[in-house]
């Protein structure tokens, strides 16, 4: 079985809906002759795109632009890898599986994913990994892994999971965490974890700190296990280490129950 | 044109045919006898092996106005039945197109709006006018309105009331008056939480039993063919089946129709305080000449309660799943609320409700009085009719799922020990004959010359009910094909039943007077004519005869 | 028809309080209102025809027949592959044939305010809400809080219809009026006398901040606010029986986070109901925007940026969104129908325009082709949606200048 890939054959100029790839296709000719709307006239898949290879559960874009909606939407159990840049709302609410994005992204990506695994090596904009439209709930379970910047109002009520951001964080991040894990190399935006709950934060940045209080020093053993974990699941060494770590807690609100790592 | 159906075995409870073998025939929309047929027969269609019935005609529907459309935009989500994450048998707040393909695939031909606010009248028409297939109508929602809560705190004469009333059937293009939470909606708006049968409200001093007393009477004295339609005080609330006797009691022997009873047959015994009292429900409605009620059963999966009594919905807004909901006042008149809500079977309230509804169903004694409804989409939605038959008619299946749900409910309820199963007959009494009665619709729910050629054929071969009931093999609305096989054969766009009783105009110089005082629209604007709901609103209107002229 | 000099009543389509009490004069081909003092007619009388007024069907520069407007406009979506349909407000048959024609078309149908629709729309698919309407505000409400600052510009008939009215059911004493934001004196000298006003120059962005201090039992710090005007806030809140918050989305757009501020105010309110009766009305935009809304609602499911895919109605509130999509130049083909805008109509770059707009219309630059059509409530009966969203009213004709609806031709290009 050889991953399936897919070319993109000629130069899009129309929003394209690519929600219909998380289905699972029962062979390779349905998913040539799927009917999709481009423009206002319906087209046949291997019209757009050039495919090779078998395995429908493991999928490969090549030459993906920017107007290529909802990969990965509602995702159960596939891989699907991308190389260039996505459009809205990529890996939104995707339940299992693996998305893989070489490239940047628009607003909404990650919103709202139930589980499963997403890494994006280059840019995401607005709402990362928050609540995806007519949601109240944000991230309830998964991993993301961001390498470079994230946009304004992202990780918004998160619930579970595991978001790890090599860049910076845009504005109104981090809003009415319920809990999970963020851990953040760059830089954070204005108004940061407002109204959060319960929640883990790895960060620099000391502006959060002011309102919490520092806890005594002990040896952290869980993050250890974590950071061995994650630089598993990322194939690289994470930028943390546990010696660098000083923990704080009990913030001035009572309702706030978050802790913050805050590391040199 | 003459279409002659052939052979099939037919139910016409109102002509008191039932699984007679025997020919239908149409012309020009309507059912012809034999012996008038003056020309050649156009098509025929073999119906042997086919059950052949009326169209169905469902009373208790909220398929159109403001709070669907709050449900609509509120669920957005549910629109994607691909999702699977949701049922996808669940269409909780489909839009008008959607409405209407549904119900016409399971043969069903006429629906009823049971809550449209007067004052949102123009808004549901509209929107029920964009329903494809079905014929609709609406009851108007009274018994909350300032104006009307006016008339009684000053004491005016039931001449008054019936004028106001028949109005009202009149400016908002109705069928029949209902009323929710008599005096609660209007009582919240004050702050008051519960209101009582009893009770004074705090702001008008009047009781829920006054209201019912006038409302039923106004329509006994107009002649209006439906009697009141009421949702009665204290929803949902363990123990309100005393609530429920006592508005039955309200009535004074006088026509009175009470609405999804299910949620209005609770007791309060037991560990948990809820119990069921259907028994004793049953026991008054088996009783009493004058009582019909619909019963709402509940299903168990995802679906959005919507009612127009903000009191109870806003009591009960701590259960919305998935969590959102929304409550509003409006305009003097009344209020509505939108709570998604799952019913689980693994509650024991929830299955309780279950069993309540079906031990309704099974301890009335006459089908002509109680009406198959899940009061759409309150206790599910109505793509559920054709399992509830199956409930109804198949014990053993029944008692399958019964056996599935907490054995607490065991000790609160009688439903295994009722062993009755519903007849074809009686099915088709109680989603065509008695409907179409209770209305006053003559033309509907029967094969008698001249009634309208709404008809549905289930394939008898089909031994699951369940599945016969949902798929019928050919639905006729008007004498034309709409369904045949499954497949949609033509749009056919229906109409809007009134009833029109007459009134003294003098109450319009009246409202007229209140309106420009008070209210934020002219009395004139507030009226829909008939023309304006053929032109505009795009729905003609088809007036309905009254039982007898007006008698005050 | 009408003719030379008769009274008549307007049902008004040109802002979403669409009052029905405005009794103009009417001539035949023009209207006059009678009330001087009525403070939105010299808007409504500025829809009688002009100089500039064009009745007929022009293709660019030049006139041309309907006949050959509605082939040009034909032949344009036939040879291009995108079609956007921009709503700036007409009525319901408008947006019922709209929907007709972009189901047979697959064109994707936004409408021009819809961004302002998606910062309230939050507080219904996402928490709980509270609402309330008109009447019930007019009669029922002791006290308004009016967040923003052009609330009042924009629907001027709001004060003496429902925050100062004559005549109210239940309060009968004058309203309390909370002003929080930043009102013009104008407005507050407007209102007094009426009604007890209350004016807090208050930063908006701040006001989740201000409405959870008024939740509290002691006088918090709130950035900008004085203890005293806190604790005259709180007072007023605290003796209300029946509390209206109203806004206009428009206000809050400049703001960093308008969505939060909506939120913020429906929190606030859903928890005055725990004891108390409390209830929202935004005031919405005056391009029919409730109109479009209720019926794409009912008919799709959705409220905007929809696209007919499929046999179906999809909608994604990202991909579907006019500015964008214009922007990144991803549409051919835009329909404008603009039948009560009394803007300068924006035209496109890059993309064919094409404009079923009311013969007073003004472009930036010339469209490829416009026709023009009948004013709702002016030149033909329709009905529109108020912005409490449960009632609609019945719009009139009023004058006779003989000019197709936007139905009309909607269903003819279908």
């Amino acid at each position: 079985m050889k991953p399936i890939i897919l070319q993109l054959k000629k130069k899009l100029k129309y929003r394209l809906d690519m929600s219909f790839l998380s289905t699972q296709f029962k062979n390779i000719s349905s998913l040539q002759s799927y009917k999709i709307l481009y423009g206002n006239k319906q087209f046949k898949f291997k019209d757009f795109f050039s495919i090779k290879g078998n395995d429908l559960n493991n999928i490969i874009i090549k030459s993906s632009v920017n107007l290529m909606d909802n990969i990965g939407r509602e995702l159960r159990g596939m891989n699907i890898k991308v190389y260039g840049d996505v459009g809205y709302s990529f890996g939104e609410k995707m339940y299992s599986g693996k998305l893989e994005l070489h490239g940047n992204t628009l607003d909404y990506a990650a919103a709202g994913i139930k589980g499963g695994s997403l890494f994006v090596y280059g840019n995401t904009g607005e709402y990362t990994a928050g609540k995806p439209n007519s949601s109240n709930e944000g991230v309830v379970d998964g991993f993301i892994y961001i390498k470079g910047n994230v946009g304004n109002n992202s990780i918004e009520r998160m619930r579970r999971g595991n978001v790890i951001i090599e860049g910076n964080l845009g504005d109104d991040a981090c809003h009415e965490m319920l809990s999970g894990t963020v851990i953040i190399k760059g830089r954070v935006g204005k108004s940061f974890a407002e109204g959060i709950k319960r929640g883990t934060i790895f960060t620099k940045d000391k502006k959060i700190i002011q309102k919490y209080n520092k806890s005594n020093n002990a040896e952290f053993n869980f993050t250890g296990f974590m950071f061995k974990e994650i630089s598993k699941i990322i194939s690289k060494n994470i930028f943390l280490t546990n010696k660098t770590l000083t923990r704080y807690c009990g913030h001035q609100d009572d309702d706030n129950l978050s802790e913050i790592f805050l590391y040199k | 044109m003459i279409t002659q159906l052939k052979s099939g075995n037919v139910y016409d409870p109102h002509n008191k045919v039932f699984n007679l073998k025997k020919d239908i025939f149409i012309q020009d929309g309507k059912i012809i006898n034999k012996k008038n047929i003056k020309s050649k027969i156009d098509k025929v269609i073999n119906c042997m092996d086919k059950i052949v019935m009326p169209g169905a005609i469902d009373l208790h529907t909220h398929i159109g106005g403001g709070k669907v459309n709050i449900a609509r935009l509120m669920l957005e989500e549910f629109h994607n039945e691909k999702d699977p994450s949701y049922d996808s048998s669940a269409i909780i707040a489909p839009s008008t197109l959607k409405t209407g393909l549904k119900y016409i695939e399971m043969g069903y031909t006429t629906c009823f709006e049971p809550a449209l606010l007067p004052i949102n009248a123009r808004q549901a028409h509209a929107e029920m006018a964009d329903i494809p297939f079905i014929d609709k109508g609406g009851y108007a929602l009274l018994g909350n309105d300032d104006y009307f809560l006016n008339l009684l705190k000053n004491k005016s004469s039931q001449s008054t009331i019936n004028d106001y009333v028949a109005f009202i059937l009149k400016a908002t293009q109705s069928i029949g008056i209902k009323v929710v939470n008599p005096g609660g909606i209007n009582a919240f708006k004050f702050n008051q939480r519960a209101l009582n049968v009893d009770e004074k409200s705090k702001y008008y001093d009047i009781t829920p039993r006054e209201i019912v007393q006038k409302l039923t009477r106004a329509l006994y004295d107009l002649g209006v063919p439906h009697p009141l339609h009421v949702h009665c005080s204290n929803l949902g609330i363990p123990g309100n089946f005393l609530s429920t006797i006592e508005t039955i009691k309200a009535a004074n022997g006088l026509p009175i129709h009470l609405t999804h009873i299910q949620f209005q047959s609770y007791g309060n015994n037991g560990d948990k305080g809820f119990s069921s009292a259907a028994v004793e429900i049953s026991n008054y409605l088996n009783k009493i000449d004058n009582l019909t009620c619909d019963v709402g059963q509940i299903m168990f999966g995802q679906t959005v309660t919507m009612s127009g009594d903000s009191m109870s919905q806003h009591r009960n807004h701590k259960h919305a799943h998935p969590k959102k909901w929304m409550c509003m006042d409006i305009e003097c008149d009344a209020g509505c609320g939108v709570v998604p809500f799952k019913y689980k079977d693994k509650s024991f309230v929830n299955a309780l409700q279950w069993a309540i509804g079906l031990e309704i169903f099974l301890l009335a004694e006459d089908p002509w009085k109680v009406f198959l409804t899940t009061d759409h989409p309150n206790g599910a939605p109505f793509t559920s009719y054709p399992h509830l038959i199956k409930l109804l008619m198949d014990k053993t299946f029944r008692n399958d799922i019964l056996n599935q749900l907490p054995k607490e409910i065991l000790s609160h309820t009688i439903l295994h020990t009722l062993n009755r199963e519903y007849t074809l007959n009686e099915i088709a009494i109680m989603t065509r004959s008695a409907p179409a009665k209770i209305l006053g619709l003559n033309k509907k729910g029967n094969f008698s010359e001249g009634s309208d050629a709404d008809i549905t054929v289930y394939d008898k071969k089909i031994n699951d009910i369940e599945e016969m009931f949902a798929h019928p093999t050919l639905v006729i609305k008007d004498g034309k094909i709409a369904v045949e096989n499954g497949q949609i054969k033509e749009y056919i766009w229906g109409k809007t039943h009134t009833v029109t009783p007459e009134y003294d105009k003098a109450i319009e110089k009246d409202l007229s007077k209140f309106f420009d005082k008070y209210h934020t629209m002219k009395l004139e604007n507030y009226i829909i004519s008939d023309d304006e709901m053929n032109r505009l609103v795009g729905s003609p209107v088809y007036v309905n005869d009254c039982l007898r002229k007006r008698k005050q | 028809m009408t003719s030379r000099n008769d009274n008549k009543n307007l049902v008004c389509p040109f802002c979403s309080l669409h009052c029905d009490d405005i009794s103009v004069t009417t001539d035949n081909n023009s209207y006059k209102v009678n009330e001087k003092n009525n403070v939105c007619s010299k808007k409504i009388d500025s829809y009688n025809l002009n100089k500039k007024s064009v009745t007929l069907p022009k293709k660019g520069a030049k006139f041309i027949t309907l006949s050959d407007a509605l082939k040009g406009i034909h032949d344009l979506i036939k040879g291009h592959n995108e079609t956007l349909i921009i709503n700036h407000g007409v009525d319901l048959s408008g947006v019922r044939s709209m929907l007709n024609f972009a189901s047979q078309r697959n064109c994707i149908i936004d409408h021009v305010n819809s961004k302002f629709l998606y910062q309230n729309i939050g507080v219904v698919q996402r928490t709980g809400y509270m609402a309330t309407s008109l009447t019930e505000t007019k009669n029922r409400a002791d006290t308004i809080i009016i967040f923003g600052n052009k609330i009042l510009d924009k629907s001027p008939r709001l004060l003496d219809k429902v925050i100062a009215p004559k005549n109210s059911l239940c309060s009968k004493s004058k309203k309390e009026i909370l002003l929080i934001g930043d009102f013009t004196e104008k407005i507050v000298k407007s209102m007094k006398g009426r009604c007890n006003v209350t004016n807090i120059k208050f930063d908006l962005n701040m006001i989740n901040d201000l409405l959870n201090a008024t939740l509290s039992s002691d006088l918090k710090n709130v950035k900008g606010l004085s203890k005293n005007s806190l604790s005259k806030i709180k007072r007023i809140i605290g003796k209300s029986k029946y509390l209206v918050a109203t806004w206009t989305t428009s206000d809050f757009i400049k703001t960093k986070n308008p969505k939060k501020i909506i939120s913020s105010i429906s929190k606030f309110i859903v928890n005055h109901n725990k004891f108390s009766r409390a209830g929202c009305m935004p005031i919405s935009g005056v391009l029919a925007d409730a109109t479009s809304t209720q019926a794409l609602t009912w008919m799709t499911g959705f409220p905007s940026r929809i696209k007919h895919i499929e046999e179906t109605f999809k909608h994604d509130r990202n991909a579907f969104n006019s500015e964008i999509l214009l922007a990144n130049k991803n549409i051919d083909v835009v329909i404008h129908v603009s039948t009560i805008n009394a803007e300068k109509l924006k035209m496109n770059k890059n993309v064919k325009n094409i404009v079923l707009g009311h013969p007073n219309t003004s472009f930036t630059s010339m469209p490829d082709i416009f026709i023009p059509v009948g004013i709702p409530g002016i030149d033909y009966e329709g009905i529109m949606f108020r912005t409490d969203n449960v009632v609609s009213v019945a719009l009139k004709d009023i004058r006779n200048i003989k000019l197709p609806t936007t139905q009309n031709i909607l269903d003819k290009l279908a």
